[in-house]
């Protein structure tokens, strides 16, 4: 039997340790202020969630597009895009090209000063942009590839010199924050991502990395004042826990799935806002690959999958059956492009005509991530094509391990992709479609190098025929097959007057609560 | 000597008495057994043929689909028949070659101790330093998920507690005269090994195993729940409820079904494993077994 | 002694070499990231210059020695995806997980010790079949399960509990709940047969002849030798119960060291998995070493006595 000396010790020792556990999980910190969302007479807080954990907070070196959900708030770009896809000016008040396009200059508002009282004038654009491009291995610099060089002409012009014309440049502008100079090299930019300072129309509060990222509104905000005084977005990975966040008051508005639309649809306490987004998912195909190479083939995949089966049953309506790989939102879109019918008839017409015996093809999706339901979807259109007599081997993985394999070129089929343009503008996914280094590229025809490097020269209505050339051209080849463009969807707080924009990200400048 | 020996290290097994719980988990693990063997010699079986417009049918409405149809019109009964099949053929599969793997393992670490026990113990430590779920994400990453990985690395993480046990019957055994005598004697270690270490050890390996199979078809179903192991199309109890989860609050049966076959399954095989721990229970509580 | 504490001493640290290894290993398989951190239209060219920049193109020996070096010094470098210091992270993100840790542990313990003696004193068997079948059917259910039926009853349905982040006590009620009933049925098992164990000993049945009440003999003799296996298996299950909580953080968005590891795996983030693994690691070893020598001090005392 043990002794009352070791019964002590073993006491002491678990008095010991059950302490040091305590001490340990105190140092956990107070808990997190999300507390009650919206309560009072007329809320004047939005927490809104996030679906993945932004980057750093200095814009410079943070590109991922999930951050500008934050930066829209804090920091001023050039222009913004509004919520149905127009430019429209922010920080500069307007803007002019030469006549070929390769020189941009823009007008900046007057009187605009940071939240720690900088001017902010053409130096800090410069400097924003100068040191973007210093760096070619940061998350912005893709945006600025077309930038030979920036200038402050004088404290309230900034002048663009491109490499090559490009009548879309304004948009990419809309991605890049501005910082005050002088700050950020004072602070450095470690320190400036911590303490981050800028010029727009909220200040951050509170910054806890991976949980919640608070903001107060500027009352020094050289615009106009905006109705919600606090905002805090927090990053929920999980579908279910947005939804229930919604539900029970602990988020006021959230990102969903299309399954979880009519749960929250039936309920008091929130409401449904869906727009249609600004991206098409569709099938990319490597047509140097197999039995891929021959085009009737590839036409056959694009005649046997039922694109309204997948919108109207799979999607529940929230979703509308695609034709090119632009959403109707983004500029360049033509309704005169268009592709087959569904008609699987015809589909096996042309199985026979190629000579198909039945080689498996692979047939590559992400298991979660970018495409809601996309399970779901890649085994309905395994069905269908399996129904017309092709053999798909489906292979899924995780969505890193899919976009790595995209990035790389490393497709051996087909494969389920979606593009999303942040500028809402066609110039960046044709790059990656059509262009030689486009990662999705795998035909290398000329051809439609050459028509997507011709629409960044004109402009207007004579773009937009460059567009349907090279949009009909491309389905006519099979090179991709537009499926559907989904909708974004979200649940959120019963009295909410917001208006969502096209590219899923948040900006509540102009929200309020009724 | 040798009659404490057999007392002490094989289980009792006297009287047949079968315990209530014995019974409940009968019924419980044979009604999912029996599912999964009927169900697919029905005319209607049919796991993988979609119907959009037949989607999300709540259960008994259609008789053609008895239990309901999952977002892409699929039969669910079907569908829970195969999963069982899988997520059950895959936890058999795992505590198999776990068993075989720790029990021998343990035995040679028992046997010729010194530094080869010393080696086992290092890996063993790691094994259960590393934690499984990440090893298998990660794995994962690099290999693309599928059945066949999940029950590689899973049948090759689980082995510690059987090995553990079998060491230390194997080390006290091997101190025993009738072990020490016939190897003096000229004997070779591998007659001695298959003749007196194994017999002695495998019933105890049996045991673990049985409570071992519930324990491994939650960590099975998690996984799957987490989208690895077996791959869509082919469904799995655990990929089944997460799939099903997003229809909870409109139709909650596409989660709650397969929940209802792993509570079956899983509590049915723990009542069972109890009607044969129970006599044995306070010998294992003991280090060793062996006093 | 102190040879058995040495040899522990270098298992553990052999250990972890190992698992950081592992991790060296799996991780370069899996890899590199340049892509993930750049957007979709980045030519193959800036997602090589990305990767070189982060010491992507050295020999592989070289990184693995990095590595090491950074162990020792508890340098991982810095997260790609957050841009902070990788140990940094993942010492924010511990005390989350062992606050669920510690309450699922000391709630669950005490209410098994409760529920125990309660099955003791009063003999009785309708008690104990209850608490048993309760206990063997949340056993049959996995914690994701579980959790998402709290959620479902308790959030939505009630709307009385948050059912996601860690905002105030209120929030720490449906993980910690989801964790004890797991863990409280285990201690009991474990207790009730102890304590069974106990009761056919010779010396209780002694102390009642002599005229003692059951419940004294109870809590002064029984229980605190009953309570001994319990706490060596508790220690043990603590290690385990923090890589156990990923699971609940990710159902319940808390924000713990399990949740940041698994998406940082999935991230390709590799100085925070790094971090990570070897923290897990550590905490895994200390607690074990500390157990192997607890248990040995009780048995050479037990041994001597």
């Amino acid at each position: 039997m043990p002794t009352s000396t070791f019964r002590r010790q073993m006491l002491s020792i678990g008095a010991l340790a059950a302490t040091g556990t305590l001490m340990l999980s105190g140092c956990a910190g107070g808990f997190d202020d999300g507390g009650d969302a919206a309560s009072g007479d007329t809320p004047t807080r939005i927490v809104a969630a996030i679906p993945t954990d932004p980057t750093s907070m200095d814009p410079i070196k943070s590109g991922a597009l999930v951050v500008l959900s934050v930066f829209f708030h804090t920091f001023d770009q050039l222009v913004t895009i509004t919520a149905d896809g127009e430019l429209a000016p922010k920080l500069a008040t307007e803007w002019t090209a030469n006549d070929d396009l390769t020189q941009w200059d823009f007008t900046l508002q007057e009187g605009v000063t940071a939240s720690n009282g900088e001017a902010i004038t053409a130096e800090d654009v410069a400097f924003s942009y100068q040191t973007i491009l210093a760096d070619p291995t940061g998350e912005n610099f893709a945006y600025l590839s077309s930038v030979a060089s920036v200038e402050a002409v004088d404290d309230l012009t900034v002048r663009f010199t491109l490499k090559s014309p490009f009548s879309a440049f304004p948009r990419n502008t809309s991605l890049i924050s501005i910082v005050p100079a002088d700050t950020y090299q004072e602070m450095g930019a470690d320190a400036f991502a911590q303490a981050p300072i800028g010029s727009g129309p909220y200040l951050f509060d509170k910054i806890q990395t991976g949980v919640s990222y608070d903001l107060v509104r500027n009352d020094g905000y050289w615009g106009d004042a905006p109705a919600i005084e606090s905002i805090s977005l927090q990053p929920v990975s999980s579908d279910e826990s947005r939804v229930n966040g919604v539900l029970s008051g602990s988020l006021d508005v959230a990102p969903i799935g299309p399954t979880q639309v009519e749960s929250v649809e039936g309920q008091d306490s929130a409401q449904v806002f869906s727009a249609l987004s600004n991206g098409v998912v569709f099938l990319g195909v490597n047509s140097t690959s197999g039995v891929l190479t021959d085009a009737r083939i590839r036409e056959a995949i694009g005649l046997a999958i039922d694109k309204e089966a997948i919108t109207e049953g799979l999607l529940s309506g929230l979703a509308e059956p695609a034709a090119t790989t632009l959403a109707p939102a983004v500029e360049g879109y033509s309704e005169d492009v268009t592709d087959p019918a569904y008609d699987p008839e015809r589909a096996r017409e042309l199985l026979a005509e190629a000579g198909y015996a039945g080689e498996p093809i692979p047939f590559d999706y992400a298991t979660d991530g970018r495409i809601p339901l996309s399970a779901d979807v890649a085994q309905t259109i395994q069905a269908s094509l399996e129904e017309v007599g092709i053999t798909i081997d489906l292979r899924g993985a995780d969505q890193q391990a899919h976009t790595l394999k995209v990035r790389g070129r490393e497709m051996e089929g087909i494969y389920l992709n979606t593009w999303a343009p942040s500028t809402v503008d066609g110039d960046l996914p044709l790059t990656d479609l059509y262009e030689p280094a486009g990662n999705n590229n795998y035909a290398q025809d000329p051809r439609t190098a050459e028509l997507a490097a011709e629409q960044r020269g004109v402009e207007g209505a004579s773009r937009l025929d460059v567009f349907a050339e090279l949009l009909s051209y491309s389905n006519e080849q099979g090179y991709y097959v537009p499926l559907y463009v989904p909708m974004n969807n979200y649940a959120a707080d019963a009295d909410l007057d917001w208006t969502p924009r096209a590219d899923g990200l948040f900006d509540f400048t102009q929200t309020s609560f009724k | 000597m040798t009659t404490s020996l057999t007392l002490a290290t094989a289980p009792v097994v006297q009287r047949w008495r079968p315990r209530p719980g014995a019974i409940v988990g009968a019924l419980m693990l044979g009604t999912v057994l029996l599912l999964t063997a009927l169900v697919p010699l029905l005319p209607g079986y049919d796991p993988m043929g979609q119907d959009l417009r037949a989607a999300l049918l709540p259960p008994f409405t259609d008789p053609a689909h008895p239990l309901g149809t999952d977002a892409l019109g699929r039969d669910l009964l079907s569908r829970l028949a195969l999963a069982s099949a899988v997520t059950l053929g895959m936890t058999v599969l795992i505590v198999i070659m776990n068993a075989v793997l720790g029990s021998l393992v343990g035995i040679l670490a028992g046997y010729y101790g010194g530094r080869l026990e010393a080696l086992i113990t290092l890996v063993s430590n790691v094994t259960l330093a590393m934690p499984v779920v990440l090893l298998l994400i990660a794995i994962c990453a690099v290999l693309r998920p599928s059945a066949g990985l999940t029950i590689l690395v899973l049948g090759c993480t689980w082995w510690v507690g059987y090995a553990r046990v079998t060491r230390n019957i194997a080390a006290a055994l091997r101190r025993q005269d009738f072990v020490v005598s016939p190897l003096t004697q000229g004997a070779d270690s591998v007659w001695v090994l298959t003749r007196h270490i194994v017999p002695n050890v495998w019933p105890h390996t049996l045991i673990i195993a049985a409570t071992d199979v519930a324990t491994i078809v939650l960590i099975t179903s998690s996984l799957e729940y987490l989208g690895l192991g077996v791959q869509p199309p082919v469904p799995s109890w655990g990929s089944m409820i997460f799939d099903g989860q997003r229809h909870l609050a409109g139709d909650p049966w596409l989660a709650l079904l397969p929940g209802l076959m792993l509570l079956l399954a899983v509590g049915g095989v723990q009542f069972l494993s109890q009607q044969f721990t129970a006599e044995t229970r306070g010998g294992l509580l003991r280090k060793g077994g062996m006093r | 002694m102190l040879l058995f504490i040495a040899r522990r001493l270098a298992l553990a640290v052999a250990t972890v070499l190992a698992v950081v290894t592992i991790a060296f290993v799996l991780g370069r398989a899996t890899g590199e990231p340049g892509a993930l951190l750049l957007p979709d239209n980045a030519t193959q060219a800036d997602v090589e210059a990305l990767n070189s920049a982060l010491g992507f193109d050295r020999p592989l020996l070289l990184q693995y020695l990095d590595t090491l070096a950074g162990l020792v010094t508890g340098d991982f470098g810095d997260s790609y995806r957050l841009r902070e210091s990788a140990l940094g992270l993942v010492l924010e993100r511990v005390p989350a997980t062992i606050e669920l840790a510690f309450w699922a542990f000391v709630i669950g313990l005490a209410l098994a010790v409760v529920a125990a003696l309660a099955i003791q004193l009063t003999g009785s068997r309708v008690l104990r079949a209850i608490v048993g079948w309760a206990g063997a059917l949340r056993q049959s259910v996995p914690d994701f399960f579980f959790a998402l039926l709290l959620v479902l009853a308790f959030s939505v349905l009630l709307g009385a509990l948050p059912s996601l982040g860690r905002t105030s006590y209120a929030s720490l009620v449906l993980p910690v709940v989801t964790l004890v009933t797991g863990q409280f049925v285990m201690y009991l098992r474990l207790l009730d047969a102890a304590l069974s164990e106990q009761a056919g000993q010779d010396f209780v049945r002694t102390a009642i002849a002599q005229g003692q009440r059951r419940s004294t003999v109870l809590f002064t003799r029984m229980l605190p030798n009953a309570i001994v296996p319990v706490l060596g298996m508790a220690g043990l299950n603590l290690g385990g119960l923090l890589g156990g909580t990923v699971v609940v953080e990710v159902v319940f968005a808390w924000p713990g060291l399990g949740k940041l590891l698994t998406d940082a795996v999935s991230q390709r983030d590799f100085p925070i998995v790094q971090a990570g693994l070897v923290f897990v690691a550590l905490a895994f070893v200390i607690v074990n070493t500390a157990v192997d020598v607890l248990v040995r001090r009780i048995d050479t005392r037990t041994a001597a006595a």
